[in-house]
């Protein structure tokens, strides 16, 4: 499978080629509620990037150890901590010991509040600065969950209005370019087949619309095996007996509820939405997702 | 287990992830103590207005405690609030002020409200203190907090560390320029400091700040004392954490280092509800003659089942007792739903 030239995979890059390196990585920001899977699903990605035969960078906002163990060999996996990010920008602007007194004095969080969005802006600064470093082809962000996601896309913006000048300014400046640059930029949005995880993933999609960074595909993670049920006749269902077929019946309308859902949410984004079925496992091992990558991100274009 | 809980405690604080249900399960503790005839507050951080639609409330959470429409047999009282941070804040600001105009001056500095909301920490002081007043509040024997995702729960235990640490800084009390001759003659030295400040952020967005915290002159005393009592409640024996999480090695490993988090900041009494647990429809046909379609199913659902049942197991050692929550076939959206759950958190013999 590695490095099939014929692996077509839209969610790297709408036109269906493959992102390089020397271009400038290509950045996927991989956004969804709390509890939907966006971990997994930020693992899968990578999964599949790399079966395209990229170099993949994962990064994970204060350090979620799963990622190491989900993501397969020869995949970078970085973690940046908003906290640290801060301490090394203001190294890197040369501030020296005083960086380390004002992260740990708890002025620079005071000062944090003046300018709000200041500990989101130094964390995507680290992606941009990884995704320019020309080291991978893609650099895949497994971002906070959607109330925090969606504001740190749209502190850059704050910032901007608040800042007339300086270092941060120019940080801001270039962390815009790069989120709305279409061809650099993207987001994945992940949700599960219900209710309330669709409802908060359509009003996430207008979010990121409106701080104007491209869509490059959606995801429904964990789609239950109900579908199979739906070919018992009914003559079949009336010979089953309680409490199975109570339990039959439920996730039957389960199922059906669940297309409507996934009709909301693919309507809102006008992207392709990529379904990952759930596995019976509490367990999910990288083995899970290398499989799940092969059958459900791409399609062999011959 | 939670039913010995909800019978002995007067703080119960729910933690977990985003997305395992921690709201919900909070509603449920205290519905499963309201039918237990106690008198409960249920206070949430969470700006989803999830839990005010599932709890029937017209006009969603407010401030203060709104009290819940429950079903006639049940003998006790559920009341239900959303933190406002920049309220409590206010709240906080009245009661500490030491001269007269004061507080109106504080509030009137237009990064009150900012700070309130996006300074790292605040948000969870507040919280801390608002869960202060319920418990001091005569109207109340429970008070149930529902915590931001378990990330930044922690915060939540350690604000008042925090505030006490940052008002005890040298740094701060330079900024505000107290402590009399000593002060005037280190604040020299920390002229570069916050010239360092002003080129990352620019120097009139640094004079606002100092002129922030100089407003709150004379209030530290009151704050600082404030902060130790809350720090106190947090490690009181009539306060209990409940952990909540989903029968998944991923949330499990995650809950697992919260725990253990809780336990080196001096917190030892936990409970976990696993929340979401698979459970097998009992089987009365001889299962050779079941359609293949649905054999097909439950050998599916009788995997998972194994599955999550060994991941329990297997974390055994390193979490606190388990309450199991079976997953029910439909979101929670009313307050029948959550007694659903509560009887499964409080088994009604068990009154």
């Amino acid at each position: 499978m590695s490095g099939d030239s014929n692996w077509v995979a839209p969610w790297l890059l709408p036109d269906g080629t493959l992102p390089r390196a020397e271009r400038g990585a290509r950045v996927l920001l991989v956004l969804g509620k709390g509890g939907v899977g966006r971990t997994t699903t930020t693992a899968l990605l990578a999964h599949g990037a790399q079966a395209a035969g990229l170099k993949v960078l994962v990064v994970a906002i204060d350090g979620k150890s799963s990622l190491h163990r989900l993501c397969p060999d020869g995949v970078d996996v970085r973690s940046v901590s908003a906290g640290s990010a801060l301490e090394d920008y203001l190294l890197d602007q040369g501030f020296g010991t005083f960086a380390r007194r004002l992260a740990q004095s708890g002025v620079i969080e005071v000062v944090g509040a003046a300018a709000p969005g200041i500990h989101d802006l130094v964390v995507l600064g680290k992606v941009k600065q990884f995704a320019n470093a020309g080291q991978h082809d893609v650099v895949i962000l497994d971002a906070p969950a959607t109330g925090h996601a969606t504001s740190m896309l749209s502190s850059v913006a704050g910032l901007l209005e608040i800042v007339e000048g300086g270092p941060i300014r120019e940080q801001a400046l270039d962390v815009q370019r790069l989120l709305l640059d279409r061809d650099r930029c993207a987001a994945v949005v992940v949700t599960k087949a219900e209710t309330t995880p669709v409802n908060e993933s359509v009003e996430l999609v207008s979010a990121v619309r409106d701080v104007g960074v491209g869509l490059s595909a959606g995801v429904v993670n964990a789609v239950e095996p109900d579908g199979d049920l739906v070919g018992l006749s009914s003559r079949e269902l009336k010979m089953l007996s309680d409490p199975l077929a109570t339990s039959i019946r439920a996730a039957v309308a389960r199922h059906q509820r669940s297309l409507d859902d996934i009709e909301r949410f693919t309507q809102a984004l006008q992207v392709s939405v990529l379904q990952v079925p759930k596995l019976p496992t509490a367990d999910l091992a990288e083995e899970d997702l290398a499989n799940l990558a092969l059958h459900h991100l791409g399609q062999t274009d011959s | 287990m939670i039913s010995e809980l909800i019978s002995h405690r007067s703080v119960i604080v729910c933690c977990g992830s985003g997305g395992v249900g921690k709201t919900t399960m909070a509603a449920s503790i205290g519905l499963a103590a309201a039918t237990l005839g106690k008198r409960v507050v249920v206070i949430t951080v969470d700006p989803a207005r999830r839990l005010g639609d599932a709890l029937g409330l017209e006009h969603g959470l407010g401030p203060d405690p709104a009290r819940v429409a429950l079903p006639s047999d049940v003998s006790g009282e559920l009341w239900a609030m959303m933190l406002d941070p920049a309220v409590e804040l206010e709240r906080v600001i009245r009661t500490t002020a030491v001269r007269p105009g004061q507080a109106d001056e504080a509030l009137a500095n237009p990064f009150t409200q900012s700070i309130a909301t996006s300074l790292g920490g605040t948000q969870e002081y507040m919280a801390t203190e608002a869960v202060y007043r319920l418990t001091t509040d005569e109207a109340f024997d429970l008070v149930v907090v529902d915590t931001p995702p378990s990330d930044r729960a922690m915060a939540v235990v350690e604000a008042p560390d925090v505030l006490v640490k940052f008002l005890d800084h040298q740094v701060f009390k330079l900024l505000m320029g107290t402590g009399g001759r000593a002060a005037r003659f280190l604040s020299a030295a920390t002229q570069p400091l916050l010239k360092a400040v002003g080129r990352v952020i620019g120097s009139n967005v640094l004079n606002d700040v100092v002129e922030f915290l100089r407003s709150f002159t004379g209030m530290e005393t009151s704050f600082r004392q404030r902060a130790i009592t809350v720090q106190r409640m947090w490690r009181s024996e009539s306060t209990a954490f409940v952990l909540v999480a989903t029968p998944t090695s991923e949330s499990l490993n995650e809950i697992s280092r919260f725990n253990g988090e809780l336990r080196s900041a001096g917190i030892s009494s936990m409970s976990l509800i696993a929340n979401g647990v698979t459970m097998l429809p009992e089987i009365v046909d001889d299962h050779h003659e079941l359609p293949p379609v649905a054999k097909e199913w439950l050998s599916w659902q009788s995997a998972l089942v194994e599955s999550e049942r060994s991941t329990l197991e297997a974390h055994s050692d390193k979490l606190p007792m388990v309450t199991q929550v079976s997953r029910l076939s439909e979101d929670v959206h009313d307050v029948d739903g959550l007694l659903l759950l509560a009887s499964q958190l409080v088994p009604a013999n068990s009154n």
